[in-house]
């Protein structure tokens, strides 16, 4: 069975989410999170990734609109939602003076589902063991992500919430981030769920169920990756072809011997008598697709405008 | 009051721990039993001030910044309706032990060296100018600006109690008690409201 036609439930649902800081607005009318999955929140810098997660975090309270967790309407955020909710994100999290043993410490303070032991395995084997009265301050960036992964695995949650966990990851610790973000569904036995915003979409996207694409502070595109993967085609044609091509596709390119762009499906039928190759996309391509439709000087838009 | 304690002691290293409750009390009581068995009562003044200025100067490895514009938000709080209630305890914890440490420092002296009557004045104007030195150096945010604002302090200290000990307003010294017991509470009631004000303002933006 598809992983789409499961009967799905929320771990998150928010409904007409507004916040405004400065010239930027995000302004959502509906999110929902599916339960059991890991939800991939994709956009360009400045769309409002890190808002979104900093306001279903309960790092931020300054926003409008309806929030509730865990398919509950009337579960707000509170003490008992916080704890079982883990938070990572590349901001000033600890305060960079703190040695890891201070960060043990306060995590043993902050949630009670915090376990010391599993905390010293898990610095042990992402190799930050051996600094423990090292700061935060002198850890590498990809150190300083190891060590907030370390102590949200250390805690019995339900959902994780990741802000950019692998940019500054080096490609084997990514792999083993997607490899514990699997470890960590599969033990929750469909009751943990993931929502990580990412750049790098093509080292995610094996680790990815769902997909929220976001332009300007909305949500342009989500679904079910191998949905997506159905509704989009890869299409790619001779040079010949590319002139009468391009007004159906969208982010296309092109060189001098032929074009390659994607396009919804249905739209398939527009490019009949033309000599093309349809491929399956992958999500990188879908998303960089739907992200240059939706660039201000673009004139296909998303979702909103029936893309 | 163990897990007010906890929430203290977790906001400080291990060096910081050892420098505050061993070093620093070891070599100020040490200080002013020495130079107050020569000449009494300064030796019990200039305890004082260094105490005050150490406090601010050792701040730095504390709370840094916590005021200042650009200071850092501590998300991991946020995430947590522990988060605050953990930083309040911290907060007020650091108060106490500043005001216990101020006592016994100079209580200690005061015992070795027979000097007798001082001990609340010196005490209380110690901490209020280390409490006060301590909030402002926050704004800041550098070991300089806590060293600079720890050495006004230390001088406002002995001006304060050279104006008391030395210029006929011994007479007046209850009320000068009374006066910086209640500066005190002020100060320290505005260090820990300012603080957690700016702490939860995290979540607004502010």
């Amino acid at each position: 069975m598809k992983q789409s036609e499961q009967k799905q439930e929320s771990v998150i649902q928010a409904g007409n989410l507004k916040k405004k800081y400065g010239d930027f607005q995000l302004s959502i009318p509906r999110l929902e999170i599916p339960r059991g999955f890991a939800t991939a929140l994709i956009g360009e810098n400045g769309a409002g990734k890190t808002t979104l997660l900093n306001i279903l975090s309960g790092i931020r309270l300054d926003f409008q609109g309806e929030v509730s967790y865990f398919g509950d309407r009337s579960r707000k955020l509170d003490g008992s939602v916080q704890e079982r909710i883990g938070y990572m994100g590349p901001g000033s999290y600890y305060l960079p003076h703190w040695t890891i043993r201070q960060v043990e410490e306060i995590s043993g303070l902050l949630f009670t589902g915090f376990q010391k032991e599993r905390f010293r395995e898990l610095c042990e084997e992402m190799g930050i063991s051996r600094s423990m009265t090292k700061s935060v301050k002198k850890l590498s960036d990809g150190n300083r992500m190891k060590l907030m992964l370390a102590a949200v695995l250390s805690r019995d949650t339900e959902l994780l919430i990741m802000d950019e966990p692998a940019s500054p990851l080096d490609p084997l610790m990514r792999e083993q981030l997607c490899d514990r973000m699997r470890d960590y569904l599969e033990e929750g036995d469909g009751e943990r769920s993931i929502f990580f915003s990412t750049h790098n979409i093509a080292d995610m996207e094996n680790v990815t169920d769902y997909c929220l694409i976001m332009e300007h502070g909305t949500i342009v595109e989500e679904g079910f990756v191998e949905n997506l993967k159905e509704e989009y085609a890869l299409v790619k044609g001779e040079a010949s072809d590319a002139g009468q091509a391009e007004e159906i596709l969208f982010s296309m390119s092109r060189n001098s011997y032929g074009f390659e762009g994607i396009c919804r499906t249905r739209d398939l039928e527009r490019l009949a008598g033309l000599d093309i190759a349809v491929e399956i996309p992958t999500l990188s391509q879908i998303c960089v697709a739907v992200m240059k439709a939706n660039t201000a000087n673009s004139p296909r838009k998303g979702r909103g405008s029936g893309l | 009051m163990k897990k007010k304690i906890k929430s203290y002691l977790v906001f400080s290293s291990f060096s910081y721990k050892v420098c505050i409750f061993l070093l620093m009390p070891a070599v100020l009581a040490g200080v002013g039993i020495g130079i107050g068995s020569f000449c009494g009562e300064p030796g019990l003044t200039a305890t004082a001030m260094l105490l005050t200025m150490a406090e601010i100067l050792s701040d730095h490895w504390l709370f840094s910044g916590l005021m200042a514009k650009e200071s850092e938000r501590m998300e991991v709080l946020r995430t947590s309706d522990m988060g605050m209630e953990i930083m309040k305890n911290a907060l007020i914890l650091d108060l106490l032990r500043k005001l216990l440490t101020a006592f016994g420092i100079l209580a200690v002296c005061e015992l070795f060296t027979r000097q007798w009557g001082g001990l609340l004045l010196m005490a209380m104007v110690s901490y209020v100018f280390s409490t006060a030195g301590t909030f402002l150096a926050r704004y800041g945010g550098g070991l300089a600006v806590n060293a600079c604002i720890g050495q006004i302090s230390a001088l406002l200290v002995l001006g304060c109690l050279l104006c008391v000990y030395r210029s006929g307003l011994w007479r007046f010294r209850v009320g000068f008690e009374l006066l910086f017991l209640v500066l005190g509470v002020l100060v320290s009631v505005l260090t820990v409201s300012k603080a957690m004000r700016r702490v939860k303002g995290g979540y607004y933006d502010q």
